[in-house]
């Protein structure tokens, strides 16, 4: 439903944040992985619109992004990382002003509609309160009720669930599975597991490249036999990370637990474990910085 | 190989009334803590004024003319002081045009000011009347055209430069330096002159000009330095709001 082909975009003081990006994007959930800088945010103010690419494509069915985003913006709706309008507005009127924005001229169909996406977000009783006083998680909320006004077929949500507690982000991450069955919701974040929970596919960027692509299941599966684990004392991880591509380090019970990617057993006591996608996006990135 | 890409169902854009509309009704909003300020800030006059009053003094004696129009032209820089102005910014991924939109906001802001100066107009007024000052201590003080061309000159400079208080700051500052130098220049007569070709007879034409202004009738002045200001207040915006035309590759 949404393709980009070849897409760059140099910024004016020589930074290139994309490069060649291809890709397509079917309906349902898709995440966009990548560490910060990756050229995420970039490729989703161009989708957005926000931004014009210095070259390539973006088709969203018959639309042509590029040539014609006052068409797209009629069936947009974006969440972006600040979402700092109007903070002295309440929720209700906040809302009320997006969908009169958004071309819902008739008082009646626009109180229905502010009211269905109140109660649907889970903020109705918090409704006449201003958007200054929310919580990081009611934000975020209140942002993707205003980018589900009108009924869009593209929803962009760039790094939602940053800075939100594991119980905000539960709640948003239902929220959003919610709505993203039927229309195409690109989820742009770092945190691996909110692409595991919630896509159907995805991809990981670097450098403004799209390194990876595809289902977490088909990417977990091309890994598997790959990733080796080791519990190793604090002082022995230096010489670890010497002599291995360690992908990640955590802490167990005062002890560290390595993972590391090899396409060999590299005895040493390691043992092979079952790939996650935390362990495709390490790896990736570890290949993508060995090509650098 | 192009596929044939499905039609996607798109919803109707605003029409621009209601987007002036609702720029009013949000603008309106926003500005509703320095409403209060202002009321607090009346009613201390009322006050002063009052208390003046019975205790036997005029209440009003001035005539000199109110700086209505230095409140109007910092107030575009209280009504978009959390907008993001220049960077990409939310509201345009809306279906609504960023000139449009821009100038819808400019309008909401010229409602609410002229609403504030009513009110002021009227305040004064009513204190004027039962202080039986005449009318010239009271609205005749407030300077109406002054005030709708500072609000725009003020627009203009926010809406169309990334650093509006720099550049004032900055402007303020080479004034200055021109009005020392000019003040230290401007003796025609002065034997410095004389070296300037032409710079006589630029002073004698100067001079003419303003003889001329003089012997207007006073309506006639006052027509058209509205007319000059005002269009000039209108030329600036636009071109300020034409700043936020979308640029597309193509």
């Amino acid at each position: 439903m949404l393709e980009l082909r070849d897409v760059s975009h140099v910024y004016p003081k020589g930074t290139r944040a994309l490069d060649h990006v291809s890709l397509s994007i079917p309906r349902g959930m898709y995440g966009l992985l990548g560490p910060n800088g990756a050229g995420k945010s970039t490729l989703m103010r161009t989708i957005a619109t926000l931004q014009t690419p210095s070259e390539g494509t973006v088709l969203f069915g018959d639309i042509d992004v590029i040539r014609e985003p006052e068409k797209l913006r009629r069936t947009l709706g974006y969440l972006p990382q600040d979402f700092g309008v109007y903070p002295r507005v309440s929720a209700y009127d906040m809302l009320d002003h997006m969908a009169v924005l958004k071309g819902i001229a008739s008082p009646a169909d626009r109180k229905t509609t502010v009211e269905t996406l109140l109660q649907q977000v889970n903020l109705w009783t918090v409704r006449k309160k201003n958007l200054s006083g929310f919580s990081g998680g009611m934000r975020q909320r209140f942002g993707i009720a205003q980018a589900l006004i009108g009924n869009p077929e593209l929803i962009i949500v760039d790094e939602p669930t940053a800075g939100l507690d594991p119980e905000e982000r539960h709640r948003f991450l239902n929220l959003l599975a919610e709505i993203g069955e039927n229309v195409v919701v690109i989820l742009s974040t770092h945190i691996v597991e909110d692409v595991s929970d919630l896509c159907h596919r995805m991809a990981v960027m670097t450098d403004g490249r799209v390194q990876l692509e595809g289902s977490p299941q088909t990417l977990i599966q091309s890994t598997r036999g790959r990733i080796w684990m080791k519990v190793v004392d604090r002082a022995e991880l230096a010489r670890v990370r010497e002599q291995y591509e360690v992908l990640s380090t955590r802490l167990f019970a005062g002890r560290t637990v390595v993972h590391v990617l090899s396409d060999r057993d590299p005895g040493n006591g390691f043992t092979s474990v079952d790939a996650g996608l935390q362990d495709v996006y390490f790896s990736t990135l570890a290949q993508s910085r060995r090509a650098a | 190989m192009t596929k044939a890409m499905p039609e996607v169902t798109l919803h109707a854009t605003p029409r621009w009334s209601d987007v002036v509309l609702e720029q009013v009704r949000v603008a309106g909003h926003g500005l509703r803590r320095e409403a209060i300020v202002a009321i607090a800030v009346l009613g201390v006059g009322t006050a002063m004024v009052g208390s003046e009053i019975v205790a036997g003094g005029p209440g009003f004696d001035s005539n000199e003319t109110l700086p209505t129009a230095l409140v109007a032209f910092f107030f575009p820089f209280l009504l978009w002081r959390h907008d993001k102005r220049f960077a990409p910014s939310f509201l345009w991924t809306l279906p609504v045009d960023r000139r449009r939109l821009a100038a819808a906001r400019v309008f909401a802001g010229f409602v609410w000011l002229m609403v504030a100066v009513a009110s002021f107009a009227a305040w004064l007024l009513t204190l004027g009347l039962v202080a039986g000052a005449p009318l010239a201590h009271t609205i005749l003080r407030i300077p109406v055209v002054a005030t709708v061309g500072a609000y725009l000159f003020g627009s203009a400079l926010v809406l169309g430069l990334r650093h509006p208080i720099r550049w004032l700051l900055g402007g303020s500052g080479v004034l200055f330096l021109l009005g020392i130098v000019g003040d230290a220049l401007s003796r025609p007569d002065d034997s410095e002159w004389a070296y300037i070709p032409g710079a006589h007879a630029f002073f004698e034409e100067v001079h003419q000009a303003m003889e001329l202004w003089l012997k207007l009738p006073d309506s006639a002045q006052w027509a058209m330095t509205t007319f000059l200001w005002l269009g000039a207040g209108l030329a600036a915006l636009w071109a300020a709001v034409t700043r936020h035309k979308e640029r597309r590759r193509h």
